[in-house]
């Protein structure tokens, strides 16, 4: 206890040194770029009746049946409009980001003319049957996979208003910059394959006519980011303040960030499930 | 002289150097010269080679190897440009032609037994009746072309020799140097064209496999560590069913350039190669010609990709637009820098369908995911939308900002 009390008073004691009484530029935007793992449980979609075509697609071949993929990096930029600035700062703004994974797509049998399916093994992980009749026949992951790649591609995108708990640090010098984003997200998804930027189902229309669809589509939800960012300018405040009387630049920030994300079509049919819970970090520049 | 100055004369010595290689097997220095004495005369100019018409140049590539058809002549000529005629009317010259070492030219090469010093007429080698010498021809300055039997440049036959097995894949470079004599054989003027001919193919490449995609095929080869000479690999496909039709659209195999020579039909294809190393130039086979129904030959018309770099650390390459389940045989070639191709070893694959997540979710329409107001089919939204947005945005806030005055 005695420690954090030395800790605090000397954050207290540097920011009255720190803290000149130079005014700073007017801040009206803030450009994050932020990176994060990410997975997407689209085998939680509202509609799948059990069924796990995600995972058993980009799942771990040693692992159970329907577990969760690994995930992937997820890169972001946000854009904020800094309309408010009193007993914090107030903002809105956009999102953007980009996520890819691929994986070996499941070929056709030519003996059987079937597929694989993946089948809980009785021990905690998976196996990979042909449905052959009239006994399945047990084959190997490699024995299913062809050499073309299933790649899913998602660009999440929000629109958030976000609010910034920055008087610790303008008033008191303190760099610490707690924050809370939250937001209507809207997350592009598509599929491709090795053959085509946006891969095609083939599927069958209401009278029964084979159809081909793009494999692209979108699902709404909502984000919230409570987040934590220091502010790196403190670090050297009269070379910050320069750079903000020369380019404008008030605030560097070095912030980690919670990724909570529930993007399912608010829960109805036809919408793959693209919600995460994950964190991000990145650096923030205020203008 | 400064030490600066030394090194940029040994560079300039050693940049025009009198051999340049070029590419497909030949090196040469674009041209010989004529020197000596015809009829107490003193006769120069220079000779260069020509290829289907075209004179070879130290900036263009041509076509020598193993690749020549069965070691029979296809139109490569030695072309002589004379300053001056060798002599007047009424003045009686003979006229020969040896190809072999270097010294050929001079009496003891071309009676030692076992020298490389054979003399081409009109049936040396076989069937040669295309060559013709006349010394009249000399009594002018026009060009005179002499044909090169591809036999004697890729194999001299050994002064003495009875019989000789023509084989072009004489298992690597070698020199030699076609060279007409003019006068009389104790002291002939000459005109010499030397010429290297590389004649061995590069490390066949392994085939290790030949994966299945929906419509395509994966192959994947290797090559041992260590191995060179492996400028460039090619890919090759035909379909079991109809081998001797193409498997390739007309509009892939017209613009995609075959990168080695072949020989088919007793025909040669050399690779198309010019400065830029287009296909502008490109020969071949015709698509009406079948003979490819047997043994899967190192043919143009079956290419089925892009040529690949030697050093790019994936060997593999994925060959689209085939029909699932048809069996296709694939094959690659390892292409060295003349041209010269050497194919591994022939694997069967055959295309499958492949199903990846939504196949499944999507037994019918009704079941597809959808997007926001928009059905599966609908379009993307575009993220440059939303970029450009934020960018003027971006701009927007900038603008209000002011500067505060000091």
């Amino acid at each position: 206890m005695k420690a954090f009390w030395a800790v605090a008073a000397s954050l207290v004691a540097w920011s009255s040194v720190a803290h000149a009484d130079v005014q700073s530029s007017p801040q009206h935007v803030m450009f994050e770029v932020k990176f994060g793992p990410y997975v997407p449980h689209i085998d939680r979609s509202v509609g799948l009746g059990g069924k796990t075509p995600f995972s058993d697609v980009f799942g771990d071949p040693s692992s159970g049946i329907g577990s969760t993929p690994a995930w992937g990096l997820l890169g972001q930029g946000e854009l904020d409009y800094q309309f408010f600035h009193g007993f914090g700062v107030l903002g809105v703004g956009l999102s953007a980001g980009y996520h890819s994974r691929t994986a070996k797509s499941f070929v056709l049998d030519p003996k059987s003319q079937k597929y694989c399916q993946v089948q809980d093994d009785g021990s905690g992980g998976r196996s990979y049957v042909l449905p052959t009749k009239p006994d399945p026949t047990k084959v190997t992951y490699n024995d299913c996979i062809s050499d073309d790649e299933d790649k899913l591609n998602v660009v999440p995108m929000s629109l958030l208003l976000s609010y910034r708990f920055d008087v610790l640090d303008r008033r008191f010098g303190i760099p610490i910059i707690p924050y809370v984003k939250v937001g209507l997200a809207y997350y592009a998804w598509w599929f491709g394959n090795s053959s085509s930027y946006v891969s095609t189902v083939n599927t069958t229309d209401s009278n029964g006519q084979p159809k081909a669809l793009d494999a692209s589509g979108g699902s709404l939800g909502l984000v919230v980011h409570p987040g934590l960012a220091l502010n790196l300018s403190a670090l050297d405040p009269s070379a910050a303040r320069a750079i903000d009387q020369e380019v404008g630049l008030n605030r560097v920030t070095l912030f980690v960030e919670l990724n909570y994300s529930w993007v399912n079509g608010f829960g109805r049919a036809r919408n793959l499930d693209l919600s995460d819970t994950s964190l991000s970090a990145g650096l923030g520049f205020e203008f | 002289m400064t030490r600066w100055t030394k090194q940029l004369l040994v560079f300039a010595l050693v940049a025009s150097g009198p051999q340049r290689a070029l590419a497909d097997g030949t090196t040469t220095t674009g041209s010989g010269t004529c020197s000596g004495m015809v009829n107490s005369k003193a006769i120069s100019g220079k000779t260069m080679l020509s290829l289907g018409g075209e004179l070879v140049t130290q900036n263009q590539g041509v076509v020598f190897g193993r690749a020549e058809c069965e070691c029979r002549s296809r139109d490569i000529k030695m072309r002589v440009l004379l300053d001056q005629p060798v002599a007047q009317d009424g003045q009686q010259f003979s006229s020969s032609m040896y190809v072999g070492q270097d010294n050929c030219s001079e009496q003891t090469p071309r009676t030692t037994s076992g020298a490389l010093c054979e003399q081409i007429t009109a049936t040396n080698p076989q069937d040669n009746g295309g060559f013709s010498l006349e010394p009249n021809a000399f009594r002018s300055v026009s060009p005179i072309d002499i044909v090169l039997p591809a036999e004697a440049l890729t194999k001299p036959k050994p002064v003495g020799s009875t019989s000789w097995d023509y084989k072009c894949d004489t298992g690597g470079p070698q020199n030699v140097t076609a060279q007409v004599l003019l006068g009389p054989d104790s002291g002939p003027a000459t005109c010499k064209l030397p010429l290297s001919v590389n004649t061995q193919g590069p490390t066949a490449p392994s085939l290790d496999a030949v994966g299945s995609g929906s419509g395509a095929l994966t192959a994947r080869w290797s090559v041992q560590t260590g191995t060179s000479g492996i400028q460039y690999y090619q890919v090759l496909c035909r379909s079991v069913k109809a081998p001797t039709v193409p498997v390739m659209s007309e509009e892939f195999r017209s613009s995609t350039p075959y990168f080695f020579s072949a020989c088919i039909d007793g025909k040669l294809y050399r690779r198309p190669l010019n400065a830029s190393n287009t296909n502008t130039t490109e020969d071949r086979p015709g698509r009406g010609e079948t003979s490819v129904a047997g043994k899967f030959l190192v043919d143009p018309r079956f290419i089925c990709s892009e040529r690949i770099t030697a050093t790019t650390t994936d060997l593999s390459a994925r060959i689209s637009g085939l029909n699932n389940g048809e069996d296709y045989e694939v094959m690659v070639v390892s292409i060295d820098n003349y041209g010269n191709a050497s194919p591994s070893a022939v694997m069967i694959g055959t295309p499958q369908p492949t199903k990846g997540v939504l196949d499944d979710i999507c037994q019918q329409e009704a079941d597809c995911p959808a997007g926001f107001g928009c059905s599966a089919s609908g379009r993307l939204p575009a993220p440059s939308l939303l970029l450009s947005l934020s960018a003027g945005g971006l701009i927007l806030g900038l603008l209000r900002r002011r500067k505060v005055s000091r």
